[in-house]
C-alpha cells in the first residue's frame, strides 16, 4: 500500500512577511469590491488587476528570473495565491497560465516558447486556457478525437473541446489531442500543443451556466494549421506530460476556498455572539478548513522539492471540494434566508452565487469519482 | 523524520506486535490487568519518552515521542501508556521527579473540581474526579487541583485516593471514579501559571486522543484493505468492486486528515498545549472516525462485529477516544466562538494564525 506524504509544513518568515504586503495590498485594491463578486472566487476575471499583480512580482513567484520570474519558494507563492482567494480577488486572468500552464512550459516547452510567453505571463499579459475536455470526452480524457494531423511545417487540427473555462478572455489554449493512431489506443499517440486562439478557424462560443454566468466556452477548430514550433514537448508523450499537471491543478487553495466569501458572510450573520448551535457549525468548519489548509500546504513542501504528489493532491481535492459544497448547506440552516442574487443583502445573494457554483466544484479539475478512482489505485486495489 | 525516530519506531512496532496477541488484547478488554506486558514497556523506557526531551532516556524530542504513541495505537496497545507519558511529562515540566509504574491524570472531566488546603507540613487533597482513565491500576495520579482558586499540579501516590464507582470505556478499559483524600509535601505540589495553563490536562489529554485516534484510523485502513483484498463475492475480490474501491478511499481521506490533526495536536503540545489549535485537530479527528469505522465495518460486513475479529478493537478506540477528553461539541464549540469574535474581517488572520 502507498504510504501518504504529507509533510508538515513549515514555518517561513520571509513568507509571512510577505502576507503582510499582500494584505496591503488586498484591502486597498479591493475596497469597493462587492461581497457578490468577491464570491466569483477564482473565476472573476481582470486584466488590470492581474497586471497590478504582475508588477509586484506575484506571478510567476518561482520561475527562474530568465523567463520574467522570481526565484521564490513554493510557500511563498502559497501565501499570495491564498490571500488572494480569501479575500474575493479577481484573478482567473493569470490563474490558469501561473498554475499549470506556464510550468507544464518550463518543463516541457522549447526554449523559444519559453521566451516568448512565460515573461508575458508574468507580467499579467497572457492568459491560457485548457483544451482537455471534449463533447465525448469528459472524464474519460484519454478518449480524446480532436485530431493535429501532421501536414508540411506543421499540423492541421479538427476537433471540438467543451467546458474551456475563460476560452473567451485567452491568448493560448494547451491542446490535449491526438497526433497519431485512434481512440482505440487510449494514451498513446497524444499531444499537447500550443494554440494561439488568435489561428483562422477557431469559433468559440459561449455556453452559459445556471447563475448566467459566461464561464464555459464551446471551442471549435475547423482545418487550424498549428506550426511544428507549437508542439510542447515529444510527440506522442501528451498522455504523460497532462499527468504532470494534475498535482498543480488539484492541489491549490482554490480546492477549497472556493466557498470562502460566503464563510465570511457567515460570520458577519452570525455576529460575535452567536448561539451555541451557530458557533459549533462554525467551528466546525474553522476545524476543516485549517486541516485543508495544512494537506495543502505540506503539498507545496513536496512541489517545493520537486515531487509529483498526484495521488495527494487527489486526497486534497476531493476532502477540499465537499467542505466548499458543504458550506452553503450550513450556511442556509445557521440563518433564515431566501437566497436570490438580485438580493440587497450580501448574505443572500452570496449564498445564492454559491449554491449555483456549488455543483461544479467537484467536477471541474477532475470529477470526485475519478478522485476516488485515482485515491484507490493508490492503495493498491486497482 | 530522524533516524533515531525511524529506529525507534522500527523496534518499538516490533515489540508492540510481540507483545499484545490477539489474546491479550481479549484479556484487557475484559479487565484483566497486563502486570507483564506493562513491565515490557517499562523496560523499553517507554513510560518515560517525554522526560527530559531530547535529553532524555531515548534520546528523542516531544514531538517525536509523540509519535511513538500513534504507533502504540495502531496496536491497540490496551494499558495507562499515553496516560502515564502524559502524567511523567507533566512532572517533569512541573520541575518534579518522575513516578515508576503506571500512572494517570485526573481530573479528566471539565465539572470535576479537586482542592487543596494548606496543613501542618503541605496540604490535603480532596475531591472526587470520575471516569479517571485506568483508575483502579494507577500507581501514581497527577492532578490539577486548586488552592484558595488557583490551580496547582500535584503529584499524589497511590493511597491518596480509594476507588470509588469502577467504570469502563467503550474499550472495556478502566474510567473510575477517585476519592482523593491525601496529605501531600510541599514539593509535592506545584503552581500552575502561564506557561502550564490551568486546562492542560484536559487539553493535553486531547491531543493524546487525537494522535491516538490517527493511529488507529490508519490501522482501520490497512486491515480493511487486507479484508477486501481476500473476500471473494460474485465471483471477484470485493477490492475489484468500485463501490468498494471508493468507500476505502473516503476511509483513506478520513485517515490522512486524522493523521494532519495528530500532526497539528503534537505541535500544539508542544507548544504550551495551544488550546486552539488542539481544539481544531480533536474535533477534525473525531469527526473522522465516526464517518471512517462504520465505513470499515460495512465493508467487513459481520464478521467485523464479532468479538473474534481484531477490527473492533481499533473501532472501539475510535469512538472511545473522539469522545474522551471533549467531544467535537466542544471543541468545535469553543473554536467557533473564538473565530467569530474576531469579526468577518478577522477571520482570515485567525485562520492563518492556526
Amino acid at each position: 500500500m502507498h504510504t501518504f506524504r504529507f509533510p508538515s509544513p513549515p514555518h517561513s518568515a520571509a513568507s509571512e512577511r510577505l502576507r503582510g504586503e499582500v494584505r496591503d495590498f488586498l484591502a486597498d485594491a479591493l475596497r469597493d469590491r462587492p461581497a457578490l463578486a468577491r464570491s466569483d472566487s477564482w473565476n472573476g476575471y481582470d486584466a488590470a488587476f492581474s497586471q497590478a499583480m504582475g508588477s509586484r512580482g506575484w506571478i510567476a513567484m518561482t520561475w527562474p528570473k530568465a523567463y520574467g520570474g522570481h526565484e521564490r519558494s513554493a510557500f511563498e507563492r502559497y501565501v499570495v495565491i491564498e490571500e488572494m482567494l480569501a479575500a474575493g480577488a479577481p484573478v482567473a486572468a493569470h490563474w490558469i497560465a501561473d498554475r499549470q500552464s506556464g510550468p507544464l512550459l518550463l518543463k516541457f516547452g522549447t526554449e523559444e516558447q519559453r521566451q516568448s510567453i512565460l515573461p508575458r505571463i508574468a507580467r499579467g499579459d497572457c492568459y491560457f486556457c485548457i483544451g482537455m475536455s471534449e463533447p465525448d470526452s469528459g472524464s474519460d480524457l484519454a478518449s480524446v478525437r480532436t485530431r493535429a494531423a501532421p501536414v508540411e511545417g506543421g499540423y492541421r487540427i479538427n476537433g471540438t473541446k467543451l467546458w474551456t473555462t475563460n476560452a473567451q478572455n485567452c491568448h493560448y489554449m494547451i491542446l490535449f489531442c491526438r497526433t497519431s493512431g485512434s481512440t482505440e489506443d487510449r494514451h498513446k499517440g497524444t499531444s499537447q500543443l500550443l494554440i494561439d486562439l488568435a489561428s483562422p478557424g477557431i469559433t468559440i462560443n459561449p455556453i452559459i451556466d445556471m447563475a448566467g454566468q459566461h464561464h464555459f466556452n464551446e471551442v471549435v477548430f475547423e482545418d487550424v494549421f498549428a506550426p511544428s514550433s507549437a508542439l510542447i514537448g515529444k510527440e506522442g508523450e501528451g498522455w504523460a506530460q497532462v499527468t504532470s499537471e494534475l498535482a498543480l491543478e488539484r492541489s491549490g487553495p482554490e480546492r477549497f476556498l472556493s466557498s470562502f466569501t460566503l464563510m465570511r458572510e457567515l460570520a458577519l450573520a452570525l455576529g460575535p455572539a452567536p448561539s451555541e448551535h451557530g458557533a459549533i457549525a462554525f467551528g466546525r468548519l474553522v476545524s476543516h478548513l485549517t486541516v485543508l489548509r495544512r494537506l495543502s500546504r505540506g503539498i507545496s513542501a513536496l512541489l517545493e522539492a520537486g515531487e509529483n504528489p498526484q495521488l495527494e493532491a487527489s486526497i486534497v481535492k476531493d476532502l477540499g471540494a465537499s467542505f466548499e459544497q458543504d458550506i452553503p448547506e450550513i450556511a442556509r440552516q445557521l440563518v433564515d434566508s431566501a437566497p436570490t442574487e438580485p438580493s440587497t443583502q450580501a448574505f443572500c445573494a452570496v449564498l445564492a452565487h454559491t449554491l449555483l457554483n456549488a455543483p461544479t466544484f467537484s467536477l471541474r479539475g477532475g470529477t470526485r469519482e475519478i478522485l476516488r478512482g485515482i485515491i484507490a489505485r493508490g492503495l493498491g486495489l486497482r | 523524520m530522524s533516524d533515531t525516530l525511524q529506529m525507534l519506531l522500527d523496534t518499538t512496532t516490533r515489540l508492540f506486535a510481540e507483545l499484545f496477541t490477539p489474546a491479550d488484547l481479549h484479556r484487557a478488554a475484559h479487565g484483566e490487568w497486563l502486570a507483564d506486558k506493562w513491565q515490557a514497556l517499562e523496560e523499553f523506557g517507554l513510560p518515560m519518552v517525554l522526560v527530559g526531551g531530547a535529553d532524555g532516556e531515548l534520546g528523542i524530542d516531544t514531538a517525536e515521542g509523540l509519535a511513538l504513541l500513534r504507533a502504540a495505537a495502531s496496536f491497540a496497545v490496551p494499558l495507562p501508556l499515553a496516560e502515564t507519558v502524559f502524567a511523567n511529562h507533566l512532572l517533569d515540566l512541573a520541575g518534579m521527579k518522575p513516578a515508576a509504574g503506571p500512572a494517570s491524570i485526573a481530573p479528566v472531566l471539565a465539572q470535576d473540581k479537586l482542592k487543596l488546603e494548606p496543613v501542618e507540613g503541605g496540604y490535603r487533597l480532596s475531591g472526587e474526579a470520575h471516569a479517571v482513565p485506568w483508575g483502579r491500576f494507577a500507581n501514581t495520579m497527577v492532578a490539577v487541583a486548586h488552592l484558595n482558586g488557583r490551580p496547582h499540579l500535584v503529584h499524589v501516590d497511590a493511597g491518596g485516593w480509594t476507588v470509588g464507582e469502577q467504570g469502563r470505556t467503550l474499550c472495556g478499559f478502566p474510567a473510575d471514579r477517585l476519592d482523593f483524600a491525601a496529605v501531600l509535601d510541599k514539593a509535592r505540589v506545584q503552581p500552575l501559571g502561564d506557561e502550564l495553563p490551568e486546562t492542560i490536562l484536559r487539553s493535553g489529554g486531547a491531543a493524546l486522543r487525537t494522535i491516538a485516534i490517527a493511529g488507529a484510523l490508519q490501522k482501520v485502513l490497512e486491515i480493511t484493505i487486507g479484508y477486501v483484498g481476500e473476500r471473494s463475492q460474485f465471483g471477484r475480490t470485493l477490492s475489484k468492486f468500485q463501490v468498494i474501491q471508493h468507500d476505502l478511499a473516503r476511509i483513506a481521506e478520513q485517515a490522512v486528515a486524522a493523521g494532519a490533526a495528530a500532526e497539528l495536536a503534537a505541535e500544539a503540545f508542544v507548544d504550551g498545549f495551544d488550546p486552539m489549535r488542539i481544539a481544531v485537530a480533536k474535533s477534525r479527528a473525531g469527526e473522522a472516525a465516526g464517518i471512517a469505522a462504520p465505513l470499515a465495518h460495512q465493508l467487513h460486513g459481520a464478521i467485523g462485529v464479532t468479538e473474534e475479529y481484531q477490527l473492533h478493537y481499533f473501532t472501539r478506540q475510535l469512538w472511545a477516544g473522539r469522545d474522551e477528553f471533549g467531544t467535537e461539541r466542544e471543541w468545535n464549540e469553543l473554536v467557533g466562538r473564538a473565530a467569530l469574535q474576531q469579526g468577518p474581517d478577522g477571520l482570515w488572520p485567525f485562520l492563518t494564525a492556526l
